[in-house]
């Protein structure tokens, strides 16, 4: 049996032991330690290397910094400008053309106008890949099963100059998910639960890995659904947050062929790995959340709340801005009207959401009900375009992160929730519970 | 810093490094250290320096 294929087949071992192990430079060194596991420093290969309009000058300053002028391999650069695209104002479009000079320099990847997690799931993550980006939510890619990570703009160039970088394999915590969601519940109540009752550090540098307990359970499931959750992971403080390969996956992998040329490498944990934890969350249990404002952590039901009106509802990110949501957020505002006191801007996380959002009418309705609809960007999501928060203006939203001044003015408040919570809030012009609008 | 004894086999020596290290405590997310509406309009060191920790130091 070949050195993968041992290791693919080893039952003592997790997801993020064995796709670290078989990514190891160190056979091609024909060193001894073939396995790792958790705790382990390990030198591997990466796969897809990523950087965004802000961390994507920082790792090119540092590549020319260290006097490197060659990237390992341009089919495995990634760069993405998407934060603030079009460019709001002349320093942010300086920065987009710097790109683009390294872009064609090097001749390795560039994406324009699409949100760089979106774009890799649409187009280039399979399962297995090692796939880091200078951007936190890098994590999302692991709703294919791919070790998904998220590290620093010099990390980054690092990277881009060798093809490698160390990674520590981190413990894992292994969540089984049984019931059914509640009407008005989705996928972001779930992940946004789970961060209200560990904390924004309770799965620090750990792998989530994600079960369901049969398949109807799976069905609940989605890819956009299973890209919210890995993506939200994030504010637990995860090094990694994965699902398994299934039929959905392979469905959706499919229908929305790679275009790097990469293979598919299926990994599962071992029926007798070790687990820092396992848990049970049931999904009929949960409520429709709100996080916020200022923590992440500080999470709430909508009821728990009680009256807070807001100036504006944003549904878009790299979160909740996929066709999923754009559909319930359409659902429940088809033939009603925005709150006269409230901004409502709904923002596509890609392109190709974009496109499909137009097709399927969902456009009509939300310029109808009186919401904005943008181009597909983070935008909102981080404050530098396209729906920016002044003094004391509070936001719902269902993008990423509520950190104090992540929207614009330090005394505007965000309160994170899902997109169907989110419509529902712009139509009453206060946090409201989606479910009279189901 | 040392480097255990975990890193991989053909790096058995380990090293320390010395300089100044600020420590503003645990969890700190991407938005403490700069909040990106700063860190999206330039790559300059100095400049962005201007900004880091922004909020921390406003509150």
């Amino acid at each position: 049996m070949s050195y993968l294929q041992n290791i693919l087949n080893d039952d003592s071992l997790t997801f993020a032991e064995k796709a670290i192990s078989i990514k190891n430079i160190e056979p091609r060194n024909n060193e001894s330690k073939a396995i790792f596991t958790a705790g382990d420093i390990v030198i591997v290969d990466v796969d897809l290397a990523m950087a965004q309009d802000s961390t994507g000058p920082l790792a090119i300053r540092s590549l020319n910094e260290m006097g490197i002028d060659k990237i390992y391999d341009p089919s495995k650069v990634l760069l993405v400008i998407d934060h603030t695209f079009p460019a709001a104002d002349e320093k942010v479009a300086n920065l987009h053309a710097m790109i683009r000079d390294f872009v064609s320099k090097h001749n390795c990847m560039l994406v324009e106008g699409s949100i760089s997690h979106q774009y890799i799931l649409e187009y280039l993550a399979n399962p297995g890949m090692v796939i880091l980006g200078a951007d936190s939510h890098t994590c999302q890619a692991g709703c294919v099963s791919a070790f998904a990570s998220g590290i620093g703009s010099t990390e980054i160039a690092a990277v881009w100059a060798t093809g490698q970088l160390w990674l520590r394999v981190p413990e894992t915590i292994k969540i089984n998910l049984s019931g059914a969601f509640k009407k008005g519940v989705f996928a972001r109540d779930l992940i946004l639960d789970y961060i209200g009752k560990v904390g924004e550090d309770g799965a620090n540098y750990n792998a989530l890995e994600w079960n369901f307990s049969t398949d109807e359970v799976k069905q609940q499931f989605s890819i956009d659904s299973r890209a919210c959750i890995s993506n939200a992971s994030m504010e637990s403080g995860v090094k990694i947050s994965v699902f398994p390969v299934d039929d959905i996956t392979r469905n959706y992998l499919d229908q929305n062929p790679r275009i790097n040329g990469t293979q598919r490498i299926e990994i599962q944990s071992g029926s007798s790995a070790k687990f820092k934890d396992e848990i049970e969350i049931e999904c009929n249990k949960i409520e429709p959340q709100v996080s916020g404002p200022d923590n992440i952590d500080k999470v709430h039901t909508v009821d728990e709340l009680g009256i807070m009106e807001i100036d504006q509802a944003f549904i878009g990110s790299s979160t909740n801005g996929r066709i999923e949501d754009l559909e319930i957020a359409a659902r429940i505002l088809k033939g009603r009207k925005v709150h006269k006191n409230t901004r409502c801007v709904v923002t596509p996380a890609s392109v190709k959401v974009y496109e499909e959002a137009i097709r399927r009418g969902f456009v009509e309705t939300f310029l109808e009900s009186g919401a904005v609809f943008t181009n597909a960007t983070c935008g909102a999501c981080v404050g530098t375009h396209l729906g920016a928060l002044g003094e004391n203006e509070i936001c719902i939203s269902s993008s990423s992160r509520n950190f104090v001044g992540r929207m614009g003015a330090l005394s505007s408040k965000i309160y994170l929730a899902s997109p169907a919570t989110v419509a529902a809030s712009a139509l009453e012009g206060k946090i409201a519970d989606s479910k009279e609008y189901l | 810093m040392t480097i255990n004894k975990d890193m991989s086999p053909q790096a058995s020596n380990t090293s320390v490094s010395k300089g100044k290290a600020w420590v503003f405590g645990d969890n700190i997310n991407t938005d403490i250290i700069i909040p990106f509406r700063f860190k999206s309009r330039t790559n300059d060191p100095y400049e962005l320096a201007k900004y880091a920790m922004y909020v921390w130091l406003r509150s």
